[in-house]
């Protein structure tokens, strides 16, 4: 295992080899750690799958000064429990990841944002910052180089939305979280207006393995497309759910639910990338390979690397019921076809589980889905739709079963 | 209260990120987020009152009223709601005489149905006052709240 | 930049938004959530448009998108319209009560409201002027936008989220609690009628009247909507100096024009008792009574107090009548009682005695705002917001000198609470620490000043140790004060907290010195600027409504006088007249006779108030001319009913010298003539040969006589006023005084420096408190106008005096207690109001004729301008019994 070692405490973390990777980051240039970092082909474990060291790059290229690094985690995501496992097993490797990246874009702060669910981890990272701090890895001259650097823990307060990168960054200043309009990206203008690097703690994680093995060769570990290692979150009806570790493109979807015990009763079917705003499949997927570009091809996504599989008792329009309450609920309400669209999407859905449904109502959702990807402000109202939208291809007739 | 509030804002005063952390102790110390406690934060971060409310009612977790003694908390996201969360809320509000959101009467619980807690692989889950119960059936999601009555 | 919309090129500015862009094409886009062009939030999500930019084809906002080199951009194409529709279409499901704008939209895309929700009312609904209505809300937080980023009053904001997303005040308080100051610009932003002023209503005919508002010195256009003589509601006038803006008084304080109280037939006093006459009646008791006591104890037993509230013309013809009709020097306003100082003083340093700069240029230009004495949120409100906007919005520093804690200081780099009375050891100290520390205009000193070296002999005493014990403020803070003003464009904004003092003249003397030491003064963004208090304060002292300058400030036994004496054909007395004060005490002593005050109320605002009062009845004959029957009213043998600002036309000079036309909105109630038509009439029937068919007319002879509005007409005033001197007709006005030189004789200002004096009355062992006097936001002056609202009543009830919380802890006094304040004058009971107040210093505003702060003021005199000390007075107080 490269991400989920078990090193809780700073002495197992060390005899690992734990930061030695940020002493060799210090030695070297700012530019050659970018350079690993793109060769790697690393890209975000927030669900974005944006390219890492790209970001990285544009934080680092930008003059205005001072700059501020994010560590995500506010795993909002239903379904989605890896970074708390991470959190729990290997924190110091998310640290030591964040302090390279710092020291990579030129950033003398960093926040790291805990979702208020998980606020033991928190309590549990704040205290490993003050032993960083006192054994010289954090605060002025790291490591007795040039490089200083400090970690604010954030602990957030109860909106799906503060995961949203933008969104977080307004929560860290003390208003409410509404993502930004884009254009300016927060690259270049983030934190307090001034350029910001945000990561998910598993992305983070990955960096000193990056600098330990050279970009290179992490590069190799995968497939095209896709390379490294990921973790994978599967609950649902499975017989031992919880975090499964694998190299990227190694492992069909199938595959992974047997290594997870096998169905628990008769498979259904799988919600892949995100218990809200994911795709729900059906068996014709259970051959498909672990791997963006493969998910791509197959017009769906990996997400956060979640898997929910279903088995015979779970009936779909209920599932799509919970995900639109979940939409209505997490909404932040800046805009009004997210604000107004989710809550149309719930009410006409609910109606659909009373059985009262009609085809006037799958046109009305079908209006609703399209106002809200061309007009909604963020990702969440564009994506609110996803489930219902790839549900309506996978189990079209399951679906239209009920329908008047 | 005054003295309190301003405790915990000099504790945060050299912090960058410090309004949520300064209204995550005052919720801490009172329970809740009381009105004047956002008076004195206005004045002393040189903020208006209705400002740090726009903020602070934005967020779930903080609340402008007292609450029970505990607090309970029921996943009913997907994974647990497949897995049966459905069942243990109906239980629970039939046990406790309250519905999700609600105070029992003698102001010992509060419960609230959240999105998600992030512990899937145990669904259905429960937390109370921060302790984390899964793979729950809803006689021992009583019997857990009951245990602890003791 | 070159892009193409709907299939046709355009070429358009760079940094503009895709909707700016279409909306100057005439492409009709539809926009909800757009208030400030360029901080759009992308609400509505209506606007959004396809965009086709290389091989990337979007969906995207007009308003927050900007435009891009060879954008092709489609703004109705099917599926944004349904798009449009449908987003409409989930609105109307929610709401049904939508009006106005928004409602116009439904129509336009054929979509039905049909919401029932019934939606829960929030807090902010208990409030006299504004209505809201929670279903016809759709939070599209225009409103907030208005409140936050125009208004700078951060009152409305955001409750809750989602679907719960809605708009509250402060914590969910009545508006008032949360600070709102009833500007009303969020009724003005809302699309949808769910915010509104509560008298507002729709009316077939709707006429819309501009005039100037009848409050402050600012000077605010408001413009009117009228229907059947009668305002329906009112706001800031785009066209005038507040640019839209308004403040509580302009927006609702026209309500007082139908207030059942107004005086509608002229009034006899018979056996103690007012009777209504005819108007020939009145006026003919009038002129007889004035002749006889003129015959019987001379010219000089009578006198008048003309009005800052009243035109320039009837001011003018005010102070003729007194001085050619009468025949007599006795004749003031109550600008005595507020900047009689600054005209001494800033004539004494910069040889004129107004406002130096503009609103415009402090607005834009000022680089730091350094506000002494002056409350400006609540006694000039739009320069107010104004000061506040620049700040927020363009990083405008701000120094506050003032012992309380007023809104202004939320927003300052320094706030300096220094003791009242103390203004002349701070302002010495400052300047003490910018010549030792080298940061001096040289320059400017050695090219446009005389008088430096008499100047830096005097502040060498005044080190930051000896002010600091003087004015108990940190040193470093007046250091950091000093550094800060210096070192930036500095603009100086005063007001009564620095003229009504007995060293007031040396306040504002003081304040230009300071200023001509850095070289801020006739450049934008700098100058010398009092805030005037009434509306006209600044025009009733050019007409010469004073007792020893004429109008345009002529010295009696002048050339300028004997020109004058020309134009009225007659002899102007040659000894300077009493001021009003002066007068009072001349009343009392039996010197003067008779009075005839027009729109004032003394027995209200002046100091000393037990003595004023005694004074009045003292008279043989008192005439006021007023709208209500105020304090000083009740004492007269005749009362006169006069038409108020809105029903009638004339000219008000604003704080900044901007003549501007009122027009008249409605028609004047009752019996209520115009001030000048009454003056006229009781001129004539004492043998005067007066024919001024209308203010235009009296206007006219002004121009000749006043140098300085010689190229003014009322033609050239219809667009937003002339700012003099004005010599010509074609002159455009002066905005900034003193560019080139000053209006001295050899072209110089002249550092006058003062020593500082103690004020005439400090605390002692008996009298241990400092009391100050001011105005609250709601209220205005001795409250004749605003204290006729509802309204304004329900908002600030009654008198209270602000205290320091030690202080009153000390005193074993709570909140809202009532209180005994005593001076060696009287004592009066008022409520008690804790708050952030220097210790040892009560706050007593003076708009209550039932616990008159003026009876314990203290009517001692600065010795050069006779204004009296209205900021400084020592109390004692206790616990009501
Ligand atoms: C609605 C929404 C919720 C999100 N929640 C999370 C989250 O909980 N954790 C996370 O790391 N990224 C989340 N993201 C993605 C972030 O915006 C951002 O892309 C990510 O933190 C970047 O880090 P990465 O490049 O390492 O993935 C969310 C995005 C959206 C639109
Ligand atoms: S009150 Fe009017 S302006 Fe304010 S959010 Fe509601 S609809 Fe918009
Ligand atoms: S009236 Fe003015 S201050 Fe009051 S809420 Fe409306 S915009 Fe804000
Ligand atoms: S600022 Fe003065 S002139 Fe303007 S609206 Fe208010 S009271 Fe009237
Ligand atoms: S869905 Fe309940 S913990 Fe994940
Ligand atoms: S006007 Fe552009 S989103 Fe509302």
């Amino acid at each position: 295992m490269i991400l989920l070692n078990d090193a809780q405490n700073i002495e197992d973390y060390l005899e690992n080899g734990g930061f030695k990777a940020l002493r060799r980051a210090l030695e070297i240039e700012q530019d050659e750690i970018i350079r690993e970092v793109e060769s790697a082909g690393l890209v975000g474990r927030g669900g974005a799958a944006f390219p890492t060291g790209l970001k990285m790059k544009f934080v680092k290229n930008e003059k205005n000064t001072p700059k501020y690094v994010i560590a995500n985690a506010d795993e909002g995501e239903p379904g989605t429990f890896k970074d708390r496992a991470l959190m729990e097993k290997n924190p110091y490797q998310i640290l030591e990841g964040m302090i390279i990246s710092a020291y990579a874009v030129g950033a003398k702060k960093g926040f790291f944002y805990v979702r208020y669910e998980y606020r033991d981890i928190a309590e549990n990272i704040r205290k490993k910052v003050k032993e960083l701090r006192r054994l010289g890895i954090l605060g002025e001259n790291i490591y007795g180089s040039k490089f200083s650097f400090d970690i604010e823990v954030v602990l957030g307060a109860g909106a799906y939305i503060c995961g949203e990168a933008t969104a977080l960054m307004e929560s860290i200043e003390g208003k409410r979280g509404y993502p930004r309009i884009k254009p300016p990206h927060s690259t270049q203008r983030g934190l307090w207006g001034k350029p910001t690097l945000t990561n998910n703690v598993e992305t983070l994680a990955n960096i000193p393995v990056i600098i330990n093995m050279g970009g290179e060769k992490y590069h190799k570990l995968g497939k095209e497309g896709c390379s490294g290692p990921q973790l994978f979150s599967i609950s649902g009806f499975v017989k031992k759910p919880g975090i499964y570790e694998y190299i990227l493109g190694e492992k069909t979807i199938g595959e992974v639910i047997e290594l997870a015990g096998g169905v628990d009763g008769n498979f259904k079917g799988v919600m892949l990338g995100g218990g809200a705003s994911g795709y729900i499949l059906n068996k014709d997927y259970l051959d498909m390979p672990l791997c963006f570009s493969d998910a791509k091809k197959r017009g769906v996504a990996l997400g956060t690397g979640d898997i929910i599989v279903f088995n015979e008792s779970v009936r779909i329009w209920d599932v799509l019921h919970n995900i639109a309450r979940f939409f209505e609920n997490e909404s932040c309400g800046q805009c009004f076809p997210c604000r107004y669209g989710t809550k149309r999407m719930r009410e006409i859905i609910e109606k659909i589980v009373n059985g009262k449904g009609t085809s006037e109502d799958i046109k009305k959702l079908n209006a609703t889905a399209r106002a809200m990807k061309i007009a909604s402000l963020c990702p969440l109202g564009k994506s609110a739709m996803t489930a219902y939208e790839s549900a309506m291809k996978n189990f079209h007739d399951d679906l239209m079963e009920v329908i008047k | 209260m005054e003295d309190k509030v301003v405790e915990i804002i000099e504790k945060h005063r050299k912090d960058d990120a410090k309004l949520l952390a300064i209204l995550h102790d005052v919720q801490d110390k009172f329970g809740y987020i009381p009105e004047d406690a956002i008076k004195i934060i206005a004045r002393e971060l040189k903020m208006k009152k209705g400002e740090i409310y726009d903020t602070a009612s934005f967020y779930s977790f903080f609340r402008f009223k007292p609450e029970g003694r505990h607090e309970v908390l029921v996943c009913d996201c997907i994974v647990c709601h497949i897995k049966g969360a459905e069942d243990i809320i109906k239980r629970l509000e039939d046990e406790f005489k309250v519905t999700m959101g609600e105070t029992t009467k003698d102001g010992k619980y509060t419960f609230k149905m959240v999105e998600g807690l992030g512990h899937c692989e145990e669904s259905p889950v429960m937390m109370v006052d921060g302790k984390l119960y899964g793979n729950l059936t809803p006689d021992r999601a009583v019997e857990i709240l009951r245990r602890c009555e003791q | 930049m070159n892009i193409i919309i709907n299939g046709e090129k355009i070429e358009a500015k760079q940094g503009k938004s895709i909707l700016q862009v279409a909306k100057e094409k005439g492409i009709d886009i539809p926009a909800l959530c757009n208030l400030i062009e360029e901080k759009p939030i992308g609400s509505c999500g209506l606007c959004v448009v396809k965009i086709k930019k290389g091989s990337k084809t979007y969906y995207s906002r007009a308003c927050t998108t900007k435009i891009d080199e060879g954008m092709e951009i489609e703004t109705h194409s099917p599926e944004i319209e349904d798009t449009r529709k449908t987003i409409l279409e989930m609105i109307a499901e929610e709401h049904k009560e939508i009006r106005g704008e928004a409602k116009e939209l439904f129509l336009k895309y054929g979509i039905e409201l049909k919401g029932d929700d019934k939606k829960a009312i929030p807090k902010l609904v208990e409030n006299p002027f504004i209505s809201f209505n929670p279903e016809a809300c759709i939070s599209c937080f225009r409103c907030i936008q208005a409140c936050s980023l125009i208004k700078e009053n951060h009152v409305l904001v955001r409750e809750n989220r989602g679907m719960n997303t809605r708009i509250v005040a402060g914590i969910n308080e009545r508006l008032k609690d949360a600070g709102c100051a009833f500007c009303g610009a969020c009724v003005d932003a809302c699309p949808t009628g769910a915010l509104m002023d509560l008298t507002a209503r729709v009316e077939k005919e709707m006429k819309k009247i501009t005039s100037i508002c009848p409050y402050c010195g600012v000077g605010c256009a408001i413009d009117y909507y009228v229907s059947n003589n009668e305002i329906v509601y009112a706001k800031g006038s785009l066209r005038g100096v507040n640019k839209g803006d308004d403040c509580i008084k302009g927006r609702y304080g026209w309500q007082f024009v139908n207030s059942e109280e107004r005086l509608k037939k002229p009034l006899i006093k018979r056996n103690g008792k007012f009777e209504e006459v005819t108007w020939d009646e009145a006026l003919d008791f009038v002129a007889s009574r004035l002749r006889e006591i003129k015959e019987k104890y001379g010219a000089d037993s009578i006198a008048g107090l003309s009005s800052a509230k009243c035109t320039n013309e009837e001011n003018y013809i005010f102070q003729k009548f007194m001085r050619m009709v009468i025949g007599t020097n006795n004749v003031d306003h109550c600008a005595r009682l507020c900047h009689a100082s600054t005209v001494v003083g800033l004539f004494k340093v910069l040889g004129s005695g107004a406002m130096t700069n503009s609103l415009n240029d402090l607005e834009n230009d000022a680089e730091l705002y350094f506000v002494i004495g002056s409350n400006t949120t609540h006694a000039h409100p739009v320069i107010g917001t104004m000061i506040k906007r620049a700040v927020k919005r363009r990083g405008a520093r701000l120094i506050v000198a003032d012992p309380r804690d007023i809104e202004l200081s939320e927003y300052a780099d320094v706030h300096i609470k220094q003791r009242p009375g103390t203004d002349v050891a701070l302002i010495n100290g400052m300047m003490h620490i910018i010549i030792s520390q080298g940061l001096e205009d040289k320059e400017f000193i050695e090219n446009r000043t005389e008088g430096f070296e008499k100047l830096r002999e005097i502040v060498k005493k005044y080190t930051p140790e000896y002010v600091e014990k003087i004015t108990g403020v940190p040193k470093e803070e007046i250091i950091k004060a000093a550094v800060l003003y210096a070192t930036h464009r500095s603009a100086i904004i005063y007001a009564m907290g620095i003229t009504q003092h007995t060293s007031g003249t040396a306040n504002v003397a003081s304040l230009a010195n300071l200023a001509l030491l850095t070289g801020n003064v006739g450049k934008r963004g700098t100058g010398v600027n009092p805030l005037r208090g009434q509306n006209n304060v600044q025009g009733a002292g050019d007409m010469g409504a004073l007792p020893n300058l004429l109008p345009g400030y002529a010295k009696l036994k002048t050339e300028k006088a004997r020109k004058i004496e020309k134009t009225w054909g007659g002899k102007i007395p040659d000894n300077e007249g009493l001021t009003v004060v002066e007068m009072m005490h001349a009343a009392s002593k039996g010197m003067i006779k008779g009075m005839y005050i027009m729109g004032e109320n003394p027995a209200v605002s002046d100091p000393n108030q037990k003595h004023v009062i005694k004074s009045l009845k003292n008279l043989e004959f008192l005439v006021v001319q007023d709208l209500f029957m105020s304090e000083t009213a009740q004492l007269a043998d005749v009362v006169l009913p006069a038409a108020s600002s809105l029903e009638k036309e004339g000219t008000f000079t604003n704080t900044e010298r901007r003549v501007q036309l009122l027009h008249r909105v409605v028609e004047p109630v009752g019996d209520t003539k115009p001030d000048w038509w009454i003056i006229q009439e009781i001129a004539k029937r004492m043998g005067a040969d007066w024919n001024y068919k209308c203010p235009q007319d009296i206007f006219e002879e002004i121009r000749n006589v006043v140098a300085q509005y010689h190229g003014i007409t009322y033609e050239r005033l219809e667009n937003a006023g002339l700012q003099w001197p004005c010599p010509e007709e074609n002159h455009e006005g002066t905005e900034i005084l003193h560019e080139n030189m000053f209006p001295t004789i050899n072209g110089l200002a002249k550092f006058t420096p003062y020593e500082y004096e103690a004020p005439a009355e400090v605390p002692d062992e008996e009298y241990p408190f400092v009391l100050t006097t001011g105005r609250t936001y709601e209220h205005f002056h001795t409250g004749t106008l605003t204290r006729k609202i509802d309204g304004f009543n329900k908002l600030i009830p009654g008198a209270f005096a602000e205290i320091h919380p030690e202080d009153a802890e000390k005193l074993g006094i709570s909140d809202g207690d009532c209180i005994e304040v005593e001076s060696r004058r009287g004592k009066i009971k008022v409520s008690a109001k804790i708050g952030g107040i220097k210790k040892g210093v009560i706050f007593i505003p003076f708009h209550f004729a039932e616990s008159a702060a003026n009876i314990l003021t203290n009517d001692a005199l600065d010795p050069e301008a006779k204004i009296p000390e209205l900021k400084v007075a020592a109390v004692k107080l206790k616990k009501c019994q």
